[in-house]
Formats: C-alpha cells, structure tokens, sequence
C-alpha cells in the first residue's frame, strides 16, 4: 500500500521533517507588488523577513491555484495508491478549495481525500505528520485520512506576535478583533480555535509573552509531539522548545521549525509560536 | 446703594450683633453686583440653576430677616440667620450657605459679641456642617474653598490678631482655592471656569471683609481670581463644553422643606441619596430643606411627606433647555451583554482612553485627592452590560469602598484590589470579556500583582521620611509608594527614581505623563533616562492625571 501524504507551505513543516516523511509540500503564493514568488521555493524565509522589516510594499499572498494541485496530485497518483492532501483551515484561506476542485481536474485515479485541518502552520504540521507517519507504517488510504481527521482535535497552535500590526493589515484578525485599537504597545498572542484566529491575551513583555504561551503549552500536557516556531528570533525559540522539554515522553524532544513567508506575512518579525499535539487518551484535558 | 459701608468704625477688634448684620449687609451689597458673574460660571447642572441668583436670594432673605433684631447679641442674630437661611435656602448653593450660617451659630452661641476665635469656630463648623449635608463630598467646589477658609482662620494666633487680619488671610484663602478649582472637578476644567459656589462664597466673604475693614467700596464687580490648569479666559463655560454636554440627561431638580418634630437630617440624607443624585440634606430636628436631582420626583414628595408638614415646594425640569436635542438622543444603544465586564476608577483623559481601549465597561473618576462614593462605584456596577463585574480600584483608599459595593450590589461583584492605575491596566491585559469573572480574575490578580508602580508628584509638607529630606512644594519620586528620591528637577527625581527600582534587561518602563507635562517633554525624558538603562525598554503614554507629573509603571 502506498499512500502519499501531501499538505501546503503554511504547515511550516521544516524540509529535512517532509522529506524523511515523504510529504509533498505545495507552496503558496507572496507577492511584493507585482513581485510573485513561490513560497519557500523561489523566496526564503531569510529574504522574505529582511524585503518586509526594510522594504516599503507590504507583501500579499495568495493560495496555489488549482492546477498546482493538479500538477502534483498528476505526478504522485502514477505510483501511488492513494492520496491524503492536508490544508490549512478553510475558513481563513482558499487553499483547501483549491485542492478540491483539482481532485476533480487530475488524472490520478486513485482515491484523493483532501482534509480541512481547521489549522495554521505547525498546528496543522503535526497532523500530516501523524498521518505521514500512519501511511509510511502501510496504513490504508481510509485509515490515513481517519488518522489526520482524528489528530484535528488533539492539535494545536498558539502564537505570540511582536505587534498586532502585521495580522490586522493582513485582513486575518478574525475573532481576534478585540486586540485591535489598544493605546499601549502590546504583543498580541493567539490561538487558533475551530479553524479561526481567536484572540489568547495580551502582554506588554516578551517575557510575559514567552510565559504565557508556555503555560497555554503546559495547559494541553499530556502532550505527544511539540515545535516551537519563530519568525525572526530562532534563538529565543530554541529557549522556549529546552524549557518545554518536560513536556514531553521520555526521548522526544521538542524541535523548531520556522513561520514561513506566508504565514510571516501576518505574524511579522518577533513573533513566536508553539504547535503540539495531544496524546490520545488527553480529552478534557485542556481549554476547549 | 451706598458706595461705602454702613457704618465703619476703624479698626473692629470685637463685633455685635449688628456688626454681624452689617459684615452680611455689605456682603449681600457686594454679591448682587457680581451675580451675573458667578451666573455665568455655571456649569449646568452642577449643581443646579443659577447659583450666583441661589446664593444672593438666600443672603437676601438672611440679611432682611434678621434686620429687626438689631441692639441683638451677636449669638441672638447669628442664630436667626442660620434658621433664616434654612427656610429661605435655594438651591444647592443655597442650602450649603445656610450650612456656613449654621456654623456661625454654633460658633456664636451665648456670645454678646465675638472677635477672631468665635470667628474661627464658626467657620471650623459650617465646613464640618456642609461635609456632612451632602451624600458624597466632592473636592473643587464651594467645600473646598470652606475647608480653605477654615485652615486660613486656624492658622492665625486668634489672642493677638485682628479680626481684619484675619479676614484678609480668609479672603487670600477663599481666593487661591477658587483658582485651585479647575485641577479637582474635571467638569470645570473641560467648561474652562472656577467654581460658581466657590466664588460666591469667595465674595461673600471679600464683602464681609470691607465691612470690618471699613474702608473698601462694596459696590463693584469683582475680579474673577486666575484659575489655575486652565488658558485664557475664563470668566463663563465654553461653547465647546456646552456642545459636548448637549446630550446629557438631569431629570429633575427637587425641593423642598420638612416640618416635623424628631426629624433626623442624617437618615433623610441617606434616602434622598438612594432616590437621586446632588443630594443636600441639611437642618434640624424640627426643620430639614432637601434638595436632589432624580428621574421621578414623586418618590422624593412621597418620603418628604411621611416625615412631616412639606411647604416651598420647588421641582425643576433640567433638561427643559435641551428639549430639542434630546429626541434625537433617546434611543439607547443596544449593548451587548458579556460574559463578565469590568469597572474602574481612574483619573486623567489619557488614562480614561487607555483603559477603554482595553476592554473597561463603566469608568468612574477618582484618585488620591478625589475619592468616589460606594455610591458611585455601584452606579457603575449597575450600568456595566453584565451580570458579572469585575472592580479595579486602582487605588489603597478606594478599596474598602469597592468591597462595599460588592456587599451592596445584587449583581455578582470581584474586586481585584489593584493598589495603583499601573497596576490596574496590569490586570485588565488579561480580562476577556468573553471569559466568566472567576478565570479572569484569577489571572488579573496575577497580572496586577507582577507590575511595580514609580509616582513623581509634589510634597504637600516638609518632611523626612528614609533618611530623604524633603521640601514642601518640592518634587519626590515614590517606588511602591515609598519616598526614594526628592529634588527639584522633574528628570533627576525620575531617574533617581528608576535607578531604586534596579531594572533588569527585558523590563518595560512606561511614562504616563500628567496634565502639567507635554508629550515632547515625556518623550525627551524616556529618551534621556532610556540611555542610562541598558537593554530596558520605554513607553510614553498620556495619562493626563492631575497633581502627577509622571505615574510610572515598571514591569
């Protein structure tokens, strides 16, 4: 049985991490101006941050179009079995859209599942990996998808971004709304609930920043798989990931893995993330 | 009207009963000229009509009543006028004045005649009087130019100085806590004018002065003192104000008189206050006027009743002058309830925007110098849009009146007892409105705890506290509310200040600068003392608190 595994850039899911779980990442779109680059491929994170802290044009982003998938699902249905394409939440983006309309375009004929994960960026990386992890095990293409579909819930994904600015021009403040117009500087955190952003707190410190997502980390424990994510300070996220390490089953660790220049697009410089995933057996356990 | 005072005998070391009747006589000359003035002054409805026209009608009746008893004892008239002023009080200003007689009666009693210390007595008891006539006290009106003219009689050595010493020193005090009284009330500040009732007493008191001094015209318009906080003219309420306050609703303006026997002002004041606001209560056991504004004047006329014989009547429209605009403003706006909602006291425009722009429901106005009532807190209570309310103090004084309210309330009531504003804007980063109160409290407890609180403000007396020797008048630097650092530059009392606190790398300093301090000027600060702090981040923020030169907040 040979199930492949496919999700899109913004599960930030680190490239040494996709390629040993033999998952097909599609990138989206970030624009410059009239300025279009691949997202990850044709503009690294490094460039991506410096054009946006320096340059004057605020970047945009688009979802792969349906013929990307198209492309993909093309090449990898030829010795595949099946196919489970993996997307970021519906609800703020046209990816998973894309995906359905080119199950219907590709000449793959075997089965293509295509799951809305309701999730962001490692929030969403964690469940392709579970699901990577169940196909690279033989699992079937049922029991993949049931697998991804099963992990929704046990995600997570908190983040804590250096200013509100980046969210609110983005257009994808969401049920965040409420941190908008405060009159002192504060550094919004977030977390992603039912596929939309809803509003976590708010710190005037990057150390009570720091702290709360850790609590909010520590508040899902038991938990089975951790990555902290960072924009521009991967120092600071390598702190975060040793000081959570506890968190974890004896000889996991937590690693750290990149907002991306999609997902950065919102976050902005300074921002700071954790996405996890719970053990199994943790419900009601955590916030809901 | 005689251009000088009726009978001036130079100097008066000892006054009689028509000494008395002659210092109200040329106040009263005095006042009649300068109502238009005091008129003018008049922020509507604080408190009520016109107080220049209530203050001289009061004086009036007081002065022609007790005309008779002339070859009287000085305790024989002064009582006549208190019970004159009683019967014949109108308004608010009124009813206080009969307070400042009252005082003069009890300062005169059994006296054929009296000089600076029954004077001093008197004005120590209508000050006490007038504090107790009204529900909630508030500071920027006629009491606190009472309370001034009180302490400037009580400084002075009443066995060797004349009572035209002394009255000058009252007049110098009334004068200087008029102009004072813009900074307390922030209602006059935003109109731009002193106190009406405070200047009314002020020249009340300016009349009563040239009588015993005996040389001074009483018939002229007085100056208006300086105020103090605030540019330019301001001898009559902005236009802008009366524009912003346009919409504001008043109900009605009750009065009335009570005849009865047993009567007990205290607990008649403590029901007017449950009925409405602005209640004065004042007089006897057998003679209580009431004055409060209310929605309904007939539960007012209801409890009055019961109590006794009821006459003078008086029931007033104060939104009649905005008839017009009030249509278009009756329409409520639908809020939407949450889950919990929190009220906070604080002080300063600045500050009253930072803490709406973090979630606050229902702000009242208060501090240090300006305490608000239970009543005020439960008010604000009632008016937040959910059934459970979260109450910041931000204040050490205001936190037993915040636990009463929590007593009093019927809504279910927390008081996260923050101690200082910084605190209180500490705690509010972790309120979601969208949370019940118990899991926001839990973290705003927290919250509030982990902020450490700077105040530069200005040193009331001379004093040595922790082997820091201070100047009155001078500047001092409070951490946590302790003295660290006094001086006279704004800057080095900041940074001696900051320095105490020892910050660490990764802490933020915030400025909220006061009303006396510019935003350059903030900056110019965070942006000296920011180079002396490695790795410490500044924040300047408009607090625009009265009497703080800078609130710092250290977390």
């Amino acid at each position: 049985m040979v199930v492949k595994v496919v999700t899109d850039s913004t599960s930030d899911l680190p490239a040494d991490h996709a390629k040993s779980l033999d998952v097909t990442i599609v990138p989206l779109n970030v624009s410059f101006g009239t300025e279009t680059f691949k997202d990850n491929v044709t503009i690294t994170a490094d460039d991506f941050y410096q054009r946006l802290t320096e340059g004057t044009v605020l970047p945009t982003t688009s979802q792969p179009s349906p013929g990307d998938f198209v492309e993909v699902y093309d090449r990898l249905g030829e010795d595949a079995d099946g196919i489970v394409s993996i997307h970021l939440s519906s609800k703020e983006s046209g990816t998973h859209n894309s995906a359905v309309q080119a199950q219907g375009m590709t000449k793959a004929t075997c089965p293509i599942d295509v799951v809305d994960s309701e999730q962001f960026s490692m929030g969403l990386g964690m469940i392709v990996i579970k699901a990577a992890e169940a196909a690279a095990r033989g699992a079937s293409v049922e029991e993949v998808a049931a697998i991804a579909r099963n992990a929704i819930s046990l995600s997570q994904c908190v983040a804590s971004f250096d200013t509100l600015e980046y969210l609110e021009r983005g257009g994808r403040i969401g049920k965040a709304k409420a941190l908008v117009g405060s009159l002192l500087k504060l550094k919004p955190a977030i977390i992603i609930r039912d596929g939309q952003v809803h509003e976590l707190g708010k710190s005037r410190t990057l150390v009570k920043s720091i702290a709360q997502l850790k609590n909010t980390a520590r508040s899902f424990a038991p938990v089975e798989a951790l990555c902290v994510l960072y924009s521009t300070t991967p120092d600071v996220a390598a702190e975060i990931a040793a000081d959570l390490n506890d968190l974890l089953p004896e000889g996991t660790e937590p690693f750290v893995a990149r907002f991306g220049p999609v997902l950065g697009t919102y976050t902005g410089p300074g921002a700071l993330g954790i996405g996890l995933i719970r053990k199994e057996d943790a419900e009601g356990a955590a916030h809901a | 009207m005689n251009k000088t005072n009726p009978t001036p005998t130079v100097p008066r070391s000892r006054l009689d009963g028509d000494g008395l009747l002659g210092m109200f006589l040329s106040a009263l000359h005095l006042l009649e000229r300068n109502v238009d003035k005091i008129n003018a002054l008049n922020v509507f409805p604080v408190p009520d009509g016109d107080t220049g026209t209530n203050m001289y009608l009061t004086l009036r009746s007081v002065v022609e009543d007790s005309r008779p008893l002339q070859g009287a004892t000085s305790a024989a008239v002064s009582r006549k006028m208190a019970d004159v002023a009683l019967m014949e009080a109108k308004g608010n200003s009124g009813v206080i004045l009969s307070q400042f007689f009252r005082g003069i009666a009890i300062g005169l009693e059994g006296t054929a005649d009296f000089g600076c210390l029954e004077l001093a007595q008197s004005l120590a008891e209508g000050r006490k009087l007038a504090y107790t006539a009204i529900g909630n006290p508030v500071e920027g009106t006629i009491l606190t130019v009472m309370t001034s003219v009180a302490e400037a009689a009580d400084a002075m050595d009443s066995s060797t100085a004349q009572l035209s010493e002394m009255l000058d020193a009252i007049c110098i005090g009334a004068r200087e806590a008029v102009a004072l009284t813009p900074t307390m009330l922030p209602v006059l500040m935003q109109a731009g004018v002193v106190d009406a009732g405070g200047q009314g007493l002020s020249v009340i008191l300016e009349g009563v002065r040239r009588y015993v001094d005996g040389s001074s015209p009483v018939d002229e318009e007085m100056e208006l003192p300086v105020p103090v906080g605030i540019d330019g003219h301001a001898g009559s309420v902005s236009h802008e104000f009366l524009a912003a306050t346009e919409e504001e609703q008043y109900g009605y303006c009750t009065q009335l008189l009570v005849e009865g026997e047993e009567l007990d002002p205290a607990s008649i004041r403590e029901t007017m206050s449950s009925l409405g606001v602005s209640a004065v209560v004042v007089g006897t056991e057998s003679t209580v006027r009431v004055h409060v504004h209310v929605p309904d004047p007939g539960p007012v006329l209801s409890a009055a009743v019961a109590l006794g014989v009821v006459s003078q009547v008086k029931i007033e429209n104060m939104d009649s002058q905005h008839v017009e605009f009030s249509a278009a403003h009756r329409q409520d706006p639908v809020v939407q309830p949450l889950e919990s909602a929190v009220v906070t006291v604080v002080r300063g425009k600045g500050f009253e925007a930072v803490v709406n722009s973090l979630g606050v429901s229902e702000i009242v106005q208060g501090g240090d110098t300006m305490n608000p009532s239970v009543k005020d807190l439960l008010e604000a209570v009632g008016r937040a849009p959910s059934e459970q309310v979260i109450l910041l103090p931000n204040n050490r004084n205001i936190i037993p009146a915040a636990r009463q309210a929590v007593k009093l309330s019927d809504k279910s009531v927390t008081v996260v007892a923050s101690e200082t504003i910084p605190q209180g804007i500490g705690a509010l980063l972790s309120f979601s409105p969208n949370r019940d109160s118990a899991t926001n409290v839990a973290e705003m407890e927290e919250e509030a705890g982990s902020v450490r609180t700077g105040e530069v403000t200005r040193a009331v007396r001379e004093v040595e506290l922790n082997g820091i020797a201070v100047k009155e008048g001078s500047l001092i630097g409070l951490l946590e509310r302790v003295l660290v650092s006094t001086g006279t530059n704004i800057e080095d009392v900041l940074g001696a200040l900051l320095h105490q606190a020892e910050l660490a790398e990764g802490d933020l300093v915030t400025f909220y600068y006061g009303d006396e301090i510019t935003a350059d000027e903030a900056a110019a600060a965070a942006t000296k003392l920011g180079a002396s702090f490695e790795g410490v981040e500044f924040e300047v923020v408009d607090g625009g608190q009265p009497h703080y030169p800078f609130i710092v907040s250290i977390e």
